[in-house]
């Protein structure tokens, strides 16, 4: 185990009207316990709004859970700030507009003493070519790069801290098909390149059966279904899982 | 770059150059009196005329540059600095910073700020560093309140979430990563307030509680010349017309930055 969730819970509630009273409570996720194994990768699945990057949110501590406790090996996670890290959907609002990708990727060098001043430069070029990025990007602004190359220079700036475990909410689901796969593939090498844990969230069964181990099926806030990826595949036992499967086998 | 931002650099540079080689190019001491000439119209040896004192009035608007716009830029440079943070602390960190903060730029903005500033002046004396910086601290409340509501925009944008997770500091995120994302339209704002601050000390020189002769500010020219208003037009012309430049240039700059950065507020 490298990291657990221990009954976690997160509710949001909705403020209305002038007083800001409390009219409703979002139960964006209830009750989620899981392990992930080290070097594995587990696949989080469900449909939009079943509470995906809530999980990942409070699995990087972005987000407090109204109840339960994240809780990690120590031995294995010492900082979570520098050994968990996390790649967001949408590359085009990860990226600070304003910086240049060697400022993006110096950052975490910078906070974690990964770098003496002088091998900045090295250290970031050689984060930008493990993920087949020019070195010539080091001094553009994110507005001039693609969707599917923001992603990469994310998983970039991910890799920066040493991380050994990297949480991807739906890495590749605002990316054209042709690079999605080439994504999953940098993914995978990646993984065995840095020997790294995964927590690999998308609402594509089909994705979560390339890349995965095992996996966890979310629906509304609840798990549905857990267990080895291969097993879950040949005998759903929950119907919303089947659907699931009937949807991704089209 | 559009037209009015080159447009409206140019005017503020060229006379921001007067002001800061005003020793080198005005054609007269300040504050020469000359009694052979009086209230002389323009000619070629006094080119915007003199004032009743026999001074020359290019040699005064040209250092009045120095004080006017000097006034200016460091009032301005005071509310943006308390400004900035006071609206990226409230923004930031939300909760009770955020109610007090807040509340205390809703009182200042009940009070009518030009009689907060004219009973202030009045108590202490009108020197030109009270003056600025009594203005500097009755102006930062538009800034704070900009600033607060572009960071709240900011705050849950994944960018930011990305820092954080990397481990930057609250300071390195607001630093590095809020306030180079909020401050456009806080700068053209500022511009704006440059202009204001300027106005200001020339309406607290009609009333005398501006700064104070014989040193020469625009608005203490353009008072000055009350008196000799029917005789001599261009005492009062000139620092007006200065004044009315100055505004417009940073008008310019200012609508010049929003359709630049493309803001449309
Ligand atoms: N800050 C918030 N305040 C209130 N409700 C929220 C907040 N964040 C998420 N929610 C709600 O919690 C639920 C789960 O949202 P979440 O973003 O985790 O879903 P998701 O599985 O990531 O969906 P998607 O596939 O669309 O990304 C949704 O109903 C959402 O509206
Ligand atoms: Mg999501």
């Amino acid at each position: 185990m490298i990291v657990r969730a221990v009954h976690i819970s997160k509710y949001f509630s909705i403020e209305g009207g002038v007083f800001k009273r409390e009219t409703g409570l979002v139960r964006a996720l209830e009750d989620v316990s899981f392990s992930v194994e080290e070097f594995s990768t587990l696949g989080i699945v469900g449909e939009s709004g079943s509470g995906k990057t809530t999980l990942a949110k409070i699995l990087v501590q972005l987000m407090a859970p109204t109840k339960g406790v994240v809780e990690f090996d120590g031995s294995k996670i010492s900082n979570f700030r520098k050994d968990m890290q996390i790649v967001f959907q949408n590359p085009y609002a990860s990226l600070d507009p304003k910086m240049r990708i060697k400022d993006t990727l110096y950052e975490p060098l910078l906070i974690h003493r990964l770098a003496m001043p002088k091998q900045l430069r090295d250290k970031a070029r050689e984060l930008l070519d493990a993920v087949g990025i020019n070195e010539d990007a080091l001094g553009r602004f994110p507005a001039e790069f693609s969707g599917g190359q923001r992603q990469r220079i994310c998983i970039a700036r991910a890799l920066a801290t040493q991380p050994k475990c990297i949480i991807l909410d739906e890495p590749i689901s605002s990316l054209d098909l042709t690079i999605q796969l080439k994504l999953l593939d940098l993914l995978l090498r990646l993984k065995e390149r840095f020997k790294l844990t995964y927590l690999f969230i998308s609402h594509n069964l089909n994705v979560i059966k390339y890349m995965a181990d095992s996996v966890l099926v979310l629906q509304g806030g609840r798990i549905v279904e857990q267990g080895d990826m291969r097993a879950i595949f040949a005998h759903p036992s929950h119907p919303y899982t089947e659907s699931l499967l009937r949807s991704a086998r089209r | 770059m559009n037209k009015l931002l080159l447009v409206g650099i140019a005017i503020i540079g060229f006379l921001s150059a007067a002001a800061i080689l005003a020793p080198f190019i005005s054609p007269y001491e300040p504050s020469l009196i000359d009694s052979a000439s009086l209230l002389m119209p323009p000619s070629y040896a006094h080119p915007l005329g003199t004032d009743g004192l026999g001074r020359d009035l290019l040699s005064r608007i040209i250092y009045g540059a120095r004080i006017s716009l000097g006034i200016g830029i460091i009032a301005v440079g005071i509310s943006l600095c308390i400004g900035v943070i006071a609206g990226s602390v409230a923004g930031y960190f939300g909760g009770l910073a955020d109610s007090i903060i807040m509340r205390s730029a809703d009182i200042m903005l009940c009070f009518p700020t030009f009689f907060l500033i004219l009973a202030t002046v009045a108590v202490l004396e009108p020197s030109i560093i009270n003056i600025m910086v009594i203005i500097g601290l009755t102006s930062w409340m538009g800034i704070a309140r900009l600033i607060r509501s572009e960071i709240l925009s900011l705050r849950e944008r994944e960018f930011i979430q990305a820092a954080k997770a990397i481990g930057a500091s609250h300071y390195g995120i607001i630093c590095r990563h809020l306030l180079p994302n909020a401050l456009g339209p806080v700068f053209v704002n500022a511009t704006l307030g440059i202009a204001g601050a300027i106005l200001l000390e020339s309406a607290l020189s009609f009333l005398g509680l501006g700064v104070q002769p014989p040193v020469p500010s625009w608005g203490n020219i353009l008072i000055e010349s009350k008196a000799t208003l029917g005789v001599a037009w261009w005492i009062t012309l000139f620092p007006g017309l200065a004044i009315f430049v100055t505004i417009l240039g940073f008008n310019f700059i200012a609508e010049g930055l929003r359709k630049h950065w493309g803001y449309n507020a």
